[in-house]
């Protein structure tokens, strides 16, 4: 996300990313392009730099990847495996409480 | 800076990092991949192979900051990353310790199931010593296997060389003050294995973990090209 302050935004890559992997498999080029059109730009990032959290999503076990060769190239595809979905609710929860306690502060009486 | 040259340094920068070849050769696929599919986009939107170059190189980002990164998701991906000291330092002699015993225990209920330890007292004395070298032979075959085992899981799992150095380093520990020492038969007794400080040094203890270490740094330089990295 363009000028915010990175410990604001812990944990938020790994939801936007572990969302868009439940959907469906992607690869990384592909990954990138879907968290630009959802997010309509919201992030800005070195693309390069969804290959280290996918390679610690695979290390960590929730996602897996598998290589196939389209029209003579060949991509890594990632999908979310059952504990990438069960970590997912987990951020999932953990966002909205975030969402509803800052909704509760820019309420009426705050505004 | 061509694409070529970006995905080499990510390759590059992951081998001087101490992650394995297969890893870093993955990595430069993906972002070899990577930088085609935003070089095709950058022609599709107008601009010239040299323009589009340079764009996919600017929107991929940083390579040598992409590999840190890369080895650090490596690394905090697992257990044994997170807690290195621990995997590093103390499981690996832990390991050792628990092993040899293990075998020793393994051995001694085997003896015992096969009635050998009843007329152990009539035993030859080249019985008694193909024992004793059977021990010494379990006990060396740990001391390789353990520090092997441990470095090649610290190169997968640790992501890099520090891990490699830490195991090295315990194990220097554990070969300069904590030792078995397995004693031959002689007339006078039946030959006995201790456990504990000693003042003599195994070598053996201490050559293993580091030529482990540089075996493994041999292999990866090996994999790198010849020519000095370019500084940008």
């Amino acid at each position: 996300m363009n000028g915010s302050n990175p410990s604001f935004l812990n944990g938020v890559p790994a939801l936007v990313v572990l969302k868009l992997l439940s959907v469906r498999e992607m690869y990384g080029y592909e990954l990138v392009k879907e968290i630009q059109r959802t997010t309509e730009g919201a992030f800005r990032f070195g693309e390069g730099s969804i290959y280290p959290l996918l390679h610690y999503f695979e290390q960590s076990g929730l996602v897996s990847s598998r290589r196939q060769e389209i029209n003579g190239r060949r991509r890594n595809y990632y999908r979310l495996t059952a504990r990438g979905r069960k970590r997912l609710a987990g951020l999932r929860g953990r966002w909205d409480a975030v969402i509803r306690g800052v909704n509760f502060v820019f309420r009426d009486q705050y505004a | 800076m061509p694409e070529s040259s970006a995905t080499e340094r990510v390759r590059r920068a992951l081998l001087r990092l101490g992650l394995p070849a297969d890893y870093a050769s993955r990595a430069a696929e993906e972002a070899a991949g990577h930088l085609e599919d935003l070089r095709r986009e950058a022609i599709e939107k107008g601009l010239t192979p040299r323009g589009s170059e340079a764009y996919a190189v600017r929107a991929f980002g940083d390579s040598e900051d992409l590999a840190a990164r890369m080895a650090e998701a490596v690394k905090s991906g697992s257990w044994f990353g997170r807690h290195s000291l621990c995997s590093c330092f103390f499981l690996p002699v832990l390991t050792l310790v628990a092993a040899f015993l293990g075998a020793i225990v393994a051995a001694a209920l085997l003896g015992d199931w096969l009635g050998l330890w009843a007329k152990h007292l009539s035993w030859s004395r080249s019985t008694r010593l193909a024992v004793w070298w059977a021990l010494q032979l379990v006990y060396c075959g740990l001391l390789i296997v353990v520090p092997v085992f441990y470095c090649w899981l610290a190169r997968r799992r640790f992501g890099g060389w520090k891990g490699l150095l830490i195991i090295a380093g315990a194990f220097l520990l554990h070969g300069i003050f904590h030792t078995f020492t397995i004693s031959a038969p002689s007339a006078s007794q039946p030959g006995s294995v201790t456990w504990g400080c000693h003042t003599h040094i195994q070598a053996i203890a201490l050559l293993v973990p580091l030529a482990t270490v540089f075996l493994f740094w041999w292999a990866n330089r090996l994999k790198l090209p010849l020519e000095p990295l370019q500084v940008r």
